[in-house]
């Protein structure tokens, strides 16, 4: 490329993605948001950050057979260090970002279940 | 490469405003890292002959760096060919529509299309004469007629015969490459021999005839027809790629699939009907029997072009008819206030979409330069670019120069004689939308 400036990427990304992108980007800050708002509220769980991180396992296979469904190749198209470079950050983007989804989701059910009142217990009878 | 016109302003269409609606920022996106200029008035005259990938970017390009010129797009062509995706439809990864868009949709504001061919070109008298007789004087042309495939230049051979008797070509348009692949398949589910070849002279993208017989290579080992398939590349001379160092690389990798090379053959000849090619050699005549070939036509400039007096008088560009341009500034070397940008300039080099995107910034800056009254440094270095497919699914990211230097976008980081995943990634991702940015002028 001639010159790789944040105008020219927002173009050729506007081109690639149409209204995607827009799309994307929105989903992209919502999931950032709520991750964060939760952190917030909450504090790290670490437990559900645990979880969380091994569902965003999941998200990063998913981002990989994305990337292969639409480019026509597979892993047996990886050919020298780069290209393992770009695997990995294919794998991380999706992984981290399933992490946080998994992460604001589980912190939004949690509150959900403390809102809930507590289930009575029911009275045992006599036989 | 500086962008040439230095204005950097990106026009925002009802996409880009919808963007902007919904709060992404993308007038202040589209505006980072280049430096906005103002226009410069002018109600000069200007006629851009052709509107494929180089006559739109340069409409796009003038449009914005300029205030009150009337600028005219003359093409008869109402389809708009994404040409670089051709070998992706020959191979059966993308349809025909991949290709196809309308010409209309990448007109910008302000400039107008007359839907005619350009019929006759005279610099003397400053006018282009269109297909219906009407003329259109110019204070400045800029010449982007592409150029013409000539199947007629090799006997027996005809358009009308891609997709039949094992003959493909996927150089004739998005059905054309199409057809290729159905007759590559057909091929391919039961082996045989397949050549492949280009032809003398400058040709659009000299990488596509190399990477189809790696397509069709790697399409033969995936069906398990390959251990009873041959596959020859003709090369029209004593290399396989005009700068060396491609050339060597692609021997080697030739040489590891097994496919085999003939130096020093010329296509002259085709026999449908007894699948039959007759090539012109050193030593004679030869006869070659297929199951399918890859026919690549001569390459030559346009009949508006060949007829009027802007071709090369003499050299290697003559008898094809190129414009005499200069190769740093794009501009004509006898007709000061003509350039020519894309296939039909008789440069060493740069008959492909990115040499379109290099080359259109430098042709913009010497216009409007002429226009605000002063001179401009830019220069185009030749640089060209082949993301060489070797396989489906990998490239090689060939970037050079008009020195046959190679020069790397990413070096260090891409190596550009290494068959890798991320440039087959760019090539079905990126490229395109790049491509249809530039026609936008916005990349």
């Amino acid at each position: 490329m001639s010159e790789i400036t944040p105008g020219v990427l927002w173009a050729v990304f506007w081109e690639m993605l149409g209204l995607w992108l827009p799309v994307l980007i929105a989903a992209a800050v919502l999931v950032t948001v709520l991750f964060v708002l939760v952190l917030r509220r909450d504090g790290l769980r670490f437990r559900r950050l645990v979880g969380s991180q091994v569902a965003g396992l999941a998200g990063g296979l998913a981002a990989l057979v994305f990337m292969w469904a639409v480019t026509n190749s597979s892993p047996r198209d990886v050919g020298g260090p780069v290209d393992v470079l770009l695997l990995l950050g294919i794998y991380l983007l999706g992984w981290g970002g399933g992490t946080m989804l998994f992460y604001a989701l589980a912190g939004l059910a949690a509150r959900r279940r403390a809102r809930q009142p507590a289930a009575r217990p029911v009275p045992r009878q006599a036989a | 490469m500086e962008d040439a016109d230095g204005h950097g302003r990106v026009r925002l269409d009802r996409r880009a405003v919808l963007g902007l609606g919904l709060g992404l920022g993308a007038a202040g996106l589209a505006g980072w890292g280049r430096p906005a200029a103002a226009q410069v008035r002018t109600q000069a005259r200007i006629v851009i002959a052709g509107a494929g990938a180089a006559g739109l970017s340069m409409a796009s390009r003038l449009a914005a760096g300029l205030e009150g010129a009337a600028i005219t797009l003359v093409d008869g062509r109402a389809e708009h060919h994404y040409q670089p995706g051709y070998t992706l439809v020959g191979a059966g990864v993308r349809p025909p529509s991949y290709v196809l868009s309308r010409t209309r949709d990448y007109v910008p504001r302000g400039v107008t299309l007359i839907e005619e061919a350009a019929a006759e070109i005279d610099p003397e008298a400053n006018t282009v004469v269109t297909a219906s007789g009407q003329r259109l004087p110019y204070d400045y042309l800029v010449v982007a007629t592409g150029l013409e495939l000539n199947y007629a230049g090799i006997e027996g051979m005809d358009v009308g015969l891609i997709g039949t008797n094992g003959i493909g070509s996927v150089y004739a348009g998005a059905q054309a490459a199409r057809a290729t692949y159905e007759a590559m398949s057909a091929f391919a589910d039961r082996g045989g021999v397949a050549l492949f070849g280009r032809p003398p002279g400058e040709m659009k993208c000299a990488g596509a005839p190399l990477k189809y017989a790696f397509i069709v290579e790697d399409i033969l080992t995936r069906r398990g027809t390959r251990a009873g398939s041959e596959l020859i590349y003709h090369a029209h001379n004593t290399v396989l790629f005009g700068v060396p160092i491609v050339s060597e690389r692609v021997r080697m990798l030739y040489d590891q699939r097994g496919i085999g090379v003939r130096y020093e053959h010329v296509l002259k000849a085709v026999d449908p009907g007894r699948r039959i090619a007759t090539y012109a050699t050193p030593q004679g005549d030869v006869e070659q029997g297929w199951d399918f070939i890859h026919v690549v036509p001569p390459m030559r400039a346009v009949p508006a072009v060949r007829n009027s007096p802007l071709p090369w008088r003499e050299g290697n560009w003559a008898a094809d008819g190129y414009l005499e341009v200069d190769r740093a500034t794009l501009r004509h070397v006898r007709y000061p206030n003509v350039f020519a940008v894309g296939d039909t300039a008789g440069v060493p080099k740069g008959k492909t979409a990115a040499s379109v995107k290099w080359q259109v910034p430098v042709v913009t800056d010497h216009l409007v330069a002429d226009l605000a009254g002063r001179q401009s440094g830019a220069a185009y270095d030749g640089y060209t670019s082949c993301p060489l497919i070797t396989r489906i699914g990998r490239a090689m990211l060939i970037e050079f120069d008009y020195n046959d230097n190679l020069v790397p976008s990413f070096p260090g980081l891409i190596a550009p004689l290494e068959e890798l995943w991320i440039p087959w990634v760019m090539k079905e991702t990126a490229l395109k939308a790049t491509y249809v940015a530039m026609l936008r002028g916005r990349a």
